[in-house]
């Protein structure tokens, strides 16, 4: 019995072993390592140089081999008309979580990863009630460590001509040491351009509701001001102890401390997640306090204080993510005038920048389609940034800005062959992206599917374990065994035992709904932070359902709150309303017993 | 059309910050007012010249150079700008409540200048608050004071020279009575208002340790001796600049037993409690305030919102001042902000204060509680030009600002207020048009970038330190 499972389980790690290796789809990635390519007869902005108009790059063994208007043919070579075409150098995204592994919710009291929630309600309210974890406390992290790249990870950033990445989380107050990667389809190690490249910091990352200090805006300050601090106070022990170690106690050895010490040497960068001008402001008036070297990240509020950040010779990695307007409005002008105003200058903020003389490069920020990220490119051009200007914000700038100018950045005798072959102009709408080498390795550019989440899918999540779209990520041995049947169910297929998250803007919630359906309608109850209230209505049609409760608190107040979803075989995800807002929600149910 | 008139208010205050441009330098005279100084009485058709932005002359003979720009207010009241002591405007958090002393957060670390309650606080007449931590634990953050200077950044609002303060909560919020509860959680510490006081000692006798290890430390280098410098602690570091007088407690607070608890506590660590927030029994035991010297920052009349809060009465602030103690009206809120002369007008009605002491609630009386009062509060010679204009008396219900200047710079202006209404939707129309014709922006694709605001906390009204004010 347990060998059988063991074999089935070794099984499934060969057969998916084999099919990374070898099958690797012929209409994706085409693996020619160590091949020769010429791209001839085409335009070649090479960035850093003039424009060929009629030229040919080379590329062999993963870097460029020779680039000219009157380079030979190699006869090896494998060759792509470029007729009609221009090469590019592949695009930098400053800033991104591309490739990171989801990190789960903190495992607390039981339930394995992978293995489904837990059955046993006591059990999921004493993970609700158990000591928060120190996810995103901790500056000795390493997105080197979290890297989880398959042969499709980076489908769709190469698809728009995204080649190279700086990746990191995106949560937590420290995020962690940040990596520059190529965007390939090998394991991740192979990716990795340099690590660490700078410490990302966030200040929205507090542990959010009940989740313990430091759970507020302040408190964000004050952890930061205390870790700095603690690390100064780590430096001078240790140098006090090592001049002298002779008769002296030795000091203890504190890993988030360590971890801080090229930042407080000023020998690592920071890059701090930003958005509005008082973000800024704060950012550099901590960094300025600590005296430490960063950059900032986001900053689409840029556009406001141009010069103040050339007076503080900062560095930003400028988000393209522009402001959006609100789903679901009814009345414009129910909008305040603001919103409004910062939709229409946020794409300004490059041009500002650029006039002012600030060093930038552009990041995509919380884009979730890559394809959006050459729009806006464009949508900064037309807002006034010179067009040389914006190919050299996702080339050479970013390149020079991380270290790299002399491996990556333009198309140069000698770089490393990240190059993108277009059907026109870069930032012309109907250009099409069409070959893509990364680390000289050839890639077809594939249609972008319409929508896409960021960091890659849930393993095992949303979608059902054993559907197989993915594959199971490269997580092999992961899949929980689909034993129960989860529609089809004579009681409805929401009756049951749901455990849901929600990630507001104080964090990450999470929830149980115990639910009894009934024909259309359906009944129970729902367990939040703030206790267990009957659901008020509920009704379901086809796979889609909505719950509503309302929420008594002793001291009088009412709160309503209302949950939107599809149901999914054992998935559940939509939206959720509470005290006004709006938020996502996954969840899944509880398998039987 | 009331809703219109909400929006209005959103929309014109943008522009009319840039404007308050930053003169300073010229004089100005009001002149021909009726001048409430708020020190020495009222002065019928008086002046005031303005110079560097401050008060340079005040009285019925007032001459200014011929180039001093002129206001004639005939018929007009000035008062000093209002104080307000107790204030959670324009912050991006309320609470750092997770823990039960949290001495080493900062409000003026997340202080936002953007917050549209400035410019509607300046439109009643508002020109400091002194911004507070939140009531979720026995020792919250340190506050921040600043100015309403509407439109300008962070920095350009501070007061330089204003004391630090901390906050402190007593009571219901504190031990978490009235909040909800994990089911299943284990409760934060302290549960009772004798844990609040433990949890007060105890921090006051780690900051006393602290201090010693200190002063340990800078005694062994004096000795010549080289020893590792203690660790610094952010908590404690604040703890002992309570302890050293350094930061003044402004505490939180409602019931008679522990007003008289807190003092005793700080007596017995020979420091004092500069004010009293709330205080809803102060006038119980307002003899025993008055001899520690803790003056009181009070509600006018609200009560009976929570159990602690059964035995208010509006004759409070009366009781406390004829008893010789400091006495203030703050807003905890963003509404009776706006209106804050209403609030102190409430006073004359309830006890029988003169209408100068009442003014002083909101002027005076609240700048002496932040130490300010040296530069704000008063209209007189030397002070800061923080003044308001009111086209009628300010105690009258019909009364409203007309102008606000804060150091002779002009940040609220009626007249240019109406005016610019009509620009400013003028320009909204105009951006709402023009984005349904730039393609792809009305698809909500992409995620606004996050900006953490925390308007969950705001909405809790028991997070806050006074009254629920959301009633509906």
């Amino acid at each position: 019995m347990k060998l059988r499972k063991f074999s089935l389980a070794l099984a499934c790690v060969l057969a998916l072993a084999v099919s990374v290796s070898l099958l690797v789809p012929a209409n994706r990635a085409r693996a020619f390592e160590g091949d020769a390519y010429a791209i001839k007869s085409a335009t070649i902005v090479t960035v850093t140089g003039a424009t060929i108009q009629k030229g040919t790059v080379v590329v062999r063994n993963g870097l460029i081999a020779a680039v000219g208007a009157d380079v030979a043919v190699p006869a090896d070579a494998r060759v792509i008309d470029g007729t009609g075409l221009t090469v590019y150098p592949g695009l930098f995204d400053a800033h991104s979580s591309y490739g990171v592994r989801q990190t789960e919710a903190p495992a607390g009291a039981g339930g394995g990863r992978g293995g489904g929630p837990n059955a046993d309600p006591a059990a999921i309210l004493a993970r609700l009630s158990a000591a928060p974890s120190s996810e995103g406390l901790l500056p000795e992290v390493t997105v080197v460590d979290q890297l989880q790249v398959t042969t499709d990870t980076f489908d769709q950033q190469r698809a728009a001509g995204i080649t190279t990445a700086l990746t990191a989380p995106r949560t937590g107050i420290f995020q962690g040491q940040s990596a520059l990667i190529n965007l390939g389809d090998v394991a991740g190690e192979k990716l990795i351009l340099k690590a660490p490249v700078s410490l990302n910091i966030g200040f929205g990352g507090g542990r959010g509701f009940g989740g313990g200090y430091p759970g507020s805006p302040m408190g964000v300050f004050a952890f930061l001001r205390q870790s700095l601090l603690d690390a100064q106070h780590y430096r001078e022990e240790w140098a006090r102890y090592n001049k002298n170690p002779r008769g002296m106690a030795r000091p203890q050895v504190n890993k988030s401390s360590a971890a801080l010490q090229p930042v407080i040497n000023g020998e690592m960068p920071v890059v701090f997640s930003v958005s509005s001008v008082r973000e800024i402001e704060r950012a550099v008036g901590l960094a300025e306090e600590f005296k430490l070297k960063y950059m900032l990240s986001g900053a689409y509020q840029s556009y406001q204080i141009a010069d103040y950040l050339k007076s503080k010779n900062v560095t930003v990695l400028l988000t393209l993510s522009f402001p959006q307007k609100p789903a679901g409005l009814d009345d414009p002008e129910s909008e305040p005038l603001r919103a409004l105003r910062d939709r229409a200058d946020a794409p300004k903020a490059a041009a500002a920048l650029h006039k002012a003389g600030v060093k930038f490069a552009f990041t995509s920020g919380t884009l979730t389609r890559p394809s959006d990220y050459l729009v806006n490119a464009a949508r900064a051009i037309e807002a006034g940034l010179p067009k040389e200007e914006a190919l050299k914000a996702l080339t050479i700038y970013p390149a020079q800005i991380f270290g790299v100018s002399e491996q990556l950045g333009s198309i140069e005798k000698g770089k490393i062959a990240n190059l993108i072959v277009t059907s026109g102009d870069l930032f012309a709408r109907d250009t099409k992206v069409k070959h893509i080498f990364v680390d000289g390795k050839y890639f077809v550019a594939k249609a972008p599917e319409q929508t896409q989440r960021p960091g890659g899918a849930f393993a095992g999540g949303p979608g059902g374990p054993g559907g197989g779209r993915r594959g199971g990520g490269g997580a092999p041995g992961n899949a929980p065994p689909s034993s129960e049947s989860p529609s089809g169910d004579a009681s409805g297929i929401a009756t049951g035992l749901w455990t849901l998250t929600t990630n507001s803007s104080r964090g990450e919630m999470k929830m149980t709904a115990n639910l009894q359906q009934n024909g259309g309608s359906v009944s129970g109850e729902i367990t939040l932070p703030f206790g267990t209230v009957p659901i008020t209505k509920g009704l379901i049609s086809g796979n889609e359902i909505e719950l509503e409760y309302t929420i008594n608190t002793p001291n009088g107040q009412t709160m309503n709150g209302k949950l939107k979803g599809k149901i999914e075989g054992n998935a559940i995800s939509g939206q959720m309303e509470m005290m006004g807002r709006n938020s996502d929600f996954t969840g899944a149910k509880t398998p039987k017993e | 059309m009331n809703m219109n008139k909400i929006l209005l208010c959103c929309l014109f205050t943008l522009v009319l910050g840039a404007s308050a441009l930053a003169q300073g330098n010229e004089e100005i005279l009001i002149k021909n007012a009726t001048v409430m100084t708020a020190s020495h009485g009222n002065i019928e058709g008086g002046s005031i010249l303005i110079r560097n932005g401050k008060i340079a002359a005040v009285g019925k003979d007032v001459k200014a150079s011929a180039n001093a720009k002129v206001i004639d207010a005939t018929g007009m009241y000035v008062t000093p700008g209002f104080v307000d002591s107790h204030s959670h405007t324009a912050l991006d958090g309320t609470n750092e409540g997770s823990l039960s002393v949290t001495a080493m957060v900062r409000m003026g670390d997340v202080v936002n200048n953007t917050d549209i309650n400035i410019y509607r606080q300046l439109a009643g007449g508002m020109t400091v608050i002194h911004q507070l931590h939140g009531s979720a634990n026995s020792i919250g953050g340190q506050n921040s004071i600043i100015k309403l200077k509407w439109g300008q950044d962070v920095e350009g609002m501070r007061v330089s020279d204003a004391p630090r303060t901390v906050k402190f909560a007593l009571g219901e919020n504190p031990k978490r009575s009235n909040g909800i509860s994990l089911p299943g959680a284990t409760r934060r510490y302290p549960a009772t208002r004798m844990g609040v006081e433990e949890t007060i000692r105890e921090a006051f006798t780690q900051g006393r340790e602290y201090i010693r290890e200190w002063d340990e430390y800078e005694a062994a280098k004096k000795r010549g001796e080289n020893p590792l410098s203690p660790r610094r602690d952010l908590k404690l570091e604040a703890m002992a600049d309570i302890l050293k007088g350094k930061m003044d407690i402004h505490s939180h607070c409602y019931r008679a037993d522990e007003i008289v608890m807190l003092m005793n506590l700080c007596e017995e660590f020979g420091i004092k409690v500069r004010t009293l927030q709330h205080v809803l029994e102060g006038y119980k035991v307002a003899p025993e305030i008055a001899k520690h010297g803790a003056s009181a920052s009070i509600l006018p009349d609200w009560w009976g919102y929570k159990m602690e809060a059964y035995d208010a009465i509006p004759f409070n602030a009366a009781i406390m001042t004829h008893h010789g103690i400091t006495v203030a009206i703050h807003s905890d809120s963003n509404d009776p902000a706006r209106r804050f002369y209403q609030e102190a007008a409430k006073i004359m009605k309830y006890g029988d204060l003169t209408e100068e002491q009442a003014l002083q609630l909101i002027t005076l009386n609240p700048a002496k509680e932040i130490r300010l009062d040296h530069r704000l509060g008063s209209i007189d010679v030397g002070k800061d030009a923080d003044l308001v204009i009111f086209n009628a008396h300010p105690f009258s219900i019909y009364s409203r600002p007309e102008m606000t200047l804060i150091e002779g710079v002009t940040y609220f202006d009626r007249k240019k207020d109406l005016e610019m209404r009509e620009q400013l939707v003028k320009e909204k129309k105009a951006l709402i048009e023009k984005e349904k014709r730039i393609p792809g922006v009305a698809q909500p694709t992409q995620a606004v970038p996050f900006t953490p605001t925390w308007a969950e906390e705001e909405e809790d009204g028991h997070f806050h330190d006074g009254a629920p004010r959301k009633r509906q």
